[in-house]
């Protein structure tokens, strides 16, 4: 499936198979919708659930944006990946394609300040109306932990 | 008689202004179609007896249509994916258990999968069963809570007590093994924290056979009530392709007509060793999810009966289990059926005692982007219908 | 076949009031009074009471248990007690004098009704009316103004939208309810309920009114917003309807109203159609007025079976149900009942 894919649209950068099986297709920002529309129409492919879409804090490379794809009749699942940098980073909005990306769009955005271009309506989701600041990314402190260290963290006895 | 102008037709003929002998009131026709009303905005909630904890809909009506609807979520957010990367993996159990508070066991079993899957770890035979049990009478235990508290909301006050009655007994034998009777913490990495109080199998088969004689009451009282199918039947319908763009798992996807579910595509614990079915409904209106839910208890019962008859003795966990988790750097989607739909975790790990990042994917999150699609153009009265029979949990929605 | 002259003479003499003769006009005149007051004071609280029990055994509980030591059962009367200290709210924007109003205009119907009902023979009513049905259906009805003013008042969207609702569903439900009356009265012969009574000396008016008697208890749920037809206060959706905004001893007088309807609605079905005081047969030794109480209350368990039982119709089911299907029965049932009238 992936060489199929790999040839339909000549935008697979890399693909990585995890010793468990699982499949991540690592893709550059700007074929990002390219990629997924391909997933999404063909019907060879035909992956119309979309499961989830969010990020990784990767430090000094970025962030990987990472969206999670099922297909209901072959039962398969892919990951599409790409790196986009630290500030000012975007990719195109899946929300034409799944309807269902919109609420994970708008959570990723306010947790990691990444854009989605096309985005119909991108304001805060999860958190408070007055809330300042993007939580998620690492150099966002919790201020609990700050404040106080975290008892959890001795060794076990 | 004057001329017709612009939208609507004006009396301007003096003899008929009020107050001339043989008047009449000067109207101003608007043709059919053209008539302006304005919109109103009605919130429900984020009190609100009917919603199931703090979900604010804002609602934009037209007299009783309702032309669109956005849920306002957001007011149970705990922050728990980035509390998750100052704990521990075996920390980040007891975090976790607080998604879907009505079937907790259903929420580790996704991360402790991943995080066993990562570390290749064996686990032992017996906690592989007792872990099916366990998630099964959890399944039960939320089915039958949703099946109460819809029916109190759509006017039938005794289903509900009915199905606390139940629910006290198995969260009492729940209680007996874990010590808990709502957030359970009773996985481990690798297995379980101990193993079953003795008694345990013998009242577990006890209330499979009681449970079970009692389901017979919800269908008297509810799938076969006219007037319950009267007000479900046929109300908010939802397609399979749908409701898969959004992103729903569980009953609400099987009531939609697509036989999807981890435990049968992508087997887990000790799913392929036992039979059982995953019903699928017809319609996808708010019937047929309900359906699907009793349909589910019943399937539930059989796998715990099964588990009843096949549970090997041996260890609960390996015995050589580090006393720091440290699984090696790479990551993993591992994902549940809990009851509510597909409970997942993608954890990243750089080879550290706390997980990089663990991104909790709970059911509840995309069901509940699907109701926008589910009220458009209903009615007012059917909103409490429809509402009430997407199943979701606030915790699970905000983490 | 009932001729006017074969029902028995009622003991007409005015001065005629639980069995015993008074001379004094004014001292029945009081008598008659507090008896309506005490009767309509204490009937409902029974009924509640036994709401309370029936559901919550019906529902796997207790029920109240802790009010008067001995199973609860002063637990209405502590509600009373509870109702009449709490604070008055009158919300700011509310019409105040309707809104002050609006529980006075639904609780006075509710207590003139009592007027007219017989419990028994001999004098066990305080007004023989020559049109007493009539005038217990009609008196009924004027409650619904309260209804409407007070959501109107409330300045609350929930209330108007449950006074809205409620309005509608009692204008489209007296039509059967009188009409399945008219058919009982047509049998009787009489509009004067302790006449209704005595004209079943043969047979219980059931029993040739059996669509009648599901007609008129049907209508009457629906009179007293009662489930499966509570829709104009349900409480997931409406809060409370018309009565949200309402605390303390008003909001008391909305529910005496309410448990009142249902004594009051039950003593009328009993005496149009189960045969009021009239016993079964072989058992007279047990007197007419406790023939009267067991049927009411027989009547009430079936209405709180309901309660417990059914979800509630949505609004314009119940307008479907009523104007479609059992006003053409109800209309069907009079002409049938003239029929056999003229036949037999």
């Amino acid at each position: 499936m992936i060489d199929h894919v790999k040839e339909a649209t000549g935008a697979v950068e890399r693909e990585e198979v995890t010793p468990q099986g699982q499949i991540a297709l690592h893709v550059t920002p700007a074929n990002w919708h390219v990629v997924a529309e391909h997933l999404r129409r063909c019907p060879r492919c035909n992956f119309g659930m979309f499961n989830w879409l969010s990020a990784v804090d990767m430090e000094d490379q970025g962030f990987e944006v990472i969206v999670h794809l099922y297909s209901a009749s072959s039962l398969q699942a892919v990951n599409i990946k790409t790196m986009v940098p630290r500030d000012g980073g975007s990719v195109r909005t899946l929300t034409d394609l799944w309807r269902g990306a919109s609420f994970h769009e708008r959570e990723c955005w306010e947790m990691f300040d990444i854009g989605f271009d096309g985005h119909p309506h991108l304001v805060k989701l999860l958190l408070a109306e007055p809330f300042v600041g993007h939580p998620l990314r690492k150099e966002f402190l919790l201020m609990t932990r700050e404040a106080k260290e975290w008892p959890g963290a001795k060794e076990p006895e | 008689m004057a001329g017709r102008e612009g939208a609507g037709v004006a009396v301007t003929d003096p003899t008929m202004l009020p107050g001339a002998p043989g008047e009449g009131i000067a109207i101003d026709v608007a043709e059919p179609g053209r008539f302006a009303t304005e919109e109103m905005i009605l919130n429900i909630g984020p009190q609100h007896p009917s919603t199931h904890g703090v979900l604010r809909m804002v609602l934009t009506l037209d007299g009783e249509l309702i032309r669109d609807a956005e849920p306002v979520i957001g007011y149970m957010h705990r922050g728990f994916e980035k509390m998750a990367e100052v704990r521990d993996y075996r920390q980040i159990i007891a975090l976790v258990n607080r998604h879907d508070w009505l079937s907790a066991f259903g929420n580790e079993l996704g991360l402790v999968l991943g995080v066993e899957a990562l570390m290749e770890v064996e686990v032992p035979e017996r906690a592989q069963w007792i872990r099916t049990m366990l998630a099964e009478w959890n399944r039960v235990l939320n089915h039958l809570m949703f099946m109460g508290s819809y029916g109190l909301e759509l006017g039938a006050m005794t289903p509900i007590f009915l199905a606390f009655r139940e629910r006290e007994e198995i969260q009492g034998l729940l209680e007996a093994a874990t010590g808990g009777r709502m957030h359970f913490t009773y996985n481990r990495i690798g297995g379980l924290k101990e193993d079953l109080p003795r008694g345990f199998m013998k009242e577990s088969a006890r209330l499979v056979k009681v449970v079970r004689h009692r389901l017979a009451d919800y269908e008297g009282l509810l799938l076969g009530n006219e007037i319950f199918k009267k007000r479900t039947v046929g109300i908010g319908k939802l397609p399979g392709s749908v409701a898969l763009e959004y992103g729903c798992t569980g009953p609400i996807l099987q009531a939609a007509g697509i036989a999807e579910d981890s435990r049968k595509t992508e087997p887990y614990l000790k799913y392929s060793d036992v039979s059982f079915e995953v019903p699928v409904g017809e319609n996808g209106d708010s019937f047929d999810r309900f359906w699907v839910l009793y349909r589910r208890i019943q399937e539930s019962l059989k796998i715990i009966e099964q588990v009843h008859d096949k549970l090997p003795s041996g260890p609960i966990i390996p015995g050589k289990m580090p006393k720091n988790i440290k699984p090696p750097e790479g990551w993993i989607y591992s994902r549940a059926e809990n009851s509510l739909g597909e409970t997942g975790y993608y954890i990243v790990s750089r080879g550290g005692k706390e997980p990089w990042r663990v991104k909790m994917r709970t059911p509840s999150f995309s069901n509940v982007s699907m109701i926008p699609y589910l009220l458009r153009g209903v009615l007012v009265p059917d909103l409490i219908s429809v509402l009430g029979s997407v199943f979701f949990v606030v915790g699970d929605v905000d983490r | 076949m009932t001729h006017l002259s074969m029902i028995p003479a009622i003991a007409d003499s005015h001065n005629v009031f639980l069995g015993f003769d008074f001379s004094n006009e004014w001292l029945l005149l009081g008598l008659k009074l507090a008896a309506v007051l005490v009767f309509f004071l204490t009937a409902p609280l029974g009924i509640g009471y036994a709401e309370h029990k029936i559901l919550a055994h019906m529902q796997a509980r207790l029920g109240p248990m802790e009010a008067g030591r001995f199973h609860g059962w002063a637990q209405l009367i502590a509600d009373g007690v509870k109702f009449v200290q709490k604070e008055d709210i009158v919300p700011s924007a509310a019409d105040k004098a309707v809104f002050v109003i609006a529980p006075a205009m639904v609780l006075v119907p509710a207590i003139m009704i009592f007027v007219v009902l017989p419990l028994g023979p001999n004098g066990f009513w305080a007004e023989n009316m020559d049109v007493g049905l009539f005038f217990a259906l009609a008196i009924s009805s004027v409650s619904v103004i309260g209804m409407l003013a007070a959501g109107w008042s409330s300045a609350n969207k929930f209330s108007l939208i449950g006074a809205i609702r409620g309005a509608a569903q009692l204008i489209a439900y007296e039509l059967p309810l009188v009409l399945a009356g008219a058919a009982v009265a047509m049998q009787a012969g009489t509009l004067s309920l302790p006449g209704i009574v005595e004209a079943q000396q043969n047979h219980w008016f059931i029993f040739p009114q059996f669509f009648g008697f599901g007609l008129f208890l049907t209508a009457s749920l629906a009179e007293l917003s009662r489930p499966p037809f509570d829709m104009p206060i349900a409480d997931s959706e409406i809060i409370f309807g018309h009565m949200t905004e309402y605390t303390g001893i008003k909001f008391a007088f909305f529910l005496l109203a309410e448990y009142a309807g249902i004594v009051a609605l039950s003593i009328l079905a009993a005496v149009m159609y189960l045969g009021g005081w009239k016993s079964l047969p072989f058992i007279n030794f047990i007197p007419g007025p406790l023939w009267t109480m067991a049927k009411v209350g027989a009547l009430a368990f079936f209405v709180i079976w309901l309660r417990a039982t059914y979800p509630r119709l949505r609004e314009d089911q119940l307008q479907k149900m009523a104007w479609k299907y059992m006003i053409p029965i109800a209309l069907v049932n009079i002409l049938l009942t003239g029929i056999f009238k003229v036949v037999f």
